[in-house]
């Protein structure tokens, strides 16, 4: 992180609102990213977007060392959609229905993101975010399981699985071999 | 050469650079010679490129920052209206220390003086119509209409230029 950014979070933590909104700013398509490839959804990845920054700031005095504010704010936003799909999944609703469109096995942008999401919808939510924070964030492996709070070992084979179970859906989706 | 199925685990690890250097060249040694592992790993390559330009057609929307800002209760209205209400309250308090401390310091006989002297003014001025001729009635009526009509002015620009003064901080 550079020193600006660093300067931005001390000003946020006393509260100043133009810090807030630069930090909201530079990091919204991070955390909408990363929510919406564990969600799968544009209403709930939004909602879970703003409470990630809304729990960020409220909290922002028990984090320790400024220099890891986007791990701790990927942590949050990570948590937040995981409870969400939980709490959808008590409501007894399949993700894969908020995908609509249809699949001609062309290779146009539209059908490829329609084969990438209904493969992503299929895979677990804890594959998902794994996947999400390696392939679309580009963190670490020691990134990913401070963010997880899980073992290096785990990371690295939780992201073998989730990246093997993405070839077979999208395999089956394009009808490679 | 080692099997696919003890080298599969790591190649995804090998992807992203994560082996140590020994394992590293095992990896290496075995896609030089298994046509399946290296379409593999060229095939989960592909996969990662392909989420990643996904991911890029993927906007959070543009009013996030004043989402955040009204849930946090930090927009500029809200920080405004805040600020008016401490200054109105302070005021309040103010105002009632003063009366406070008129009544109970020793000074309060001070206070007495000053009542009892806006107390003679009131009775003068209740006076007035009186002692004066009915002209100058007139005078001090269309006077003290002149005065609350520019204080009515004063007092209505003061509250356009609160309400569009931005405050940030």
């Amino acid at each position: 992180m550079e020193q600006a950014d660093l300067e931005l979070i001390r000003r946020a933590r006393h509260g100043d609102p133009q810090a807030i909104e630069t930090i909201v700013r530079n990091y919204q398509s991070f955390v909408y990213r990363t929510a919406y490839g564990i969600l799968q959804n544009v209403a709930d990845a939004e909602d879970a977007t703003q409470e990630a920054f809304i729990r960020a700031f409220r909290s922002l005095g028990r984090l320790r060392e400024d220099r890891t504010f986007p791990t701790w704010l990927a942590r949050i936003a990570v948590r937040i959609s995981l409870d969400m799909v939980q709490a959808k999944a008590r409501r007894a609703q399949d993700p894969t229905e908020e995908i609509h469109g249809s699949v001609d096995g062309g290779e146009d942008a539209a059908s490829l993101r329609i084969d990438l999401e209904r493969a992503l919808a299929k895979l677990s939510p804890e594959h998902r975010t794994v996947i999400v924070l390696r392939a679309v964030q580009g963190l670490e492996y020691d990134e990913i399981a401070q963010v997880l709070d899980i073992p290096i070992g785990t990371v690295r084979s939780r992201l073998h699985h989730a990246r093997m179970q993405l070839r077979t859906y999208l395999s089956g989706e394009r009808g490679d071999s | 050469m080692q099997s696919c199925e003890f080298m599969e685990p790591m190649l995804s690890a090998y992807l992203d650079g994560e082996l140590a250097k020994d394992d590293k060249a095992r990896v290496e040694a075995h896609l030089a010679a298994c046509a399946h592992c290296r379409e593999l790993v060229d095939a989960m390559q592909n996969d990662d490129r392909a989420l990643l330009s996904w991911a890029r057609t993927l906007a959070a929307p543009a009013d996030m920052p004043m989402r955040v800002l009204n849930a946090l209760g930090l927009s500029r209205q809200e920080v405004q209206s805040r600020r008016l209400a401490y200054v109105y309250f302070a005021s309040l308090a103010l105002g009632v220390a003063l009366v406070l401390a008129a009544v109970s310091l020793p000074a309060a006989s001070a206070a007495a003086i000053l009542f009892h002297f806006a107390l003679a003014v009131v009775r003068a001025l209740f006076a007035l119509p009186w002692s004066v001729h009915a002209e100058w009635l007139v005078v001090l009526g269309a006077l003290s209409l002149i005065i609350l009509v520019l204080s009515l002015t004063c007092l209505r620009r003061a509250l356009h230029w609160t309400r569009s003064e931005v405050v940030w901080r």
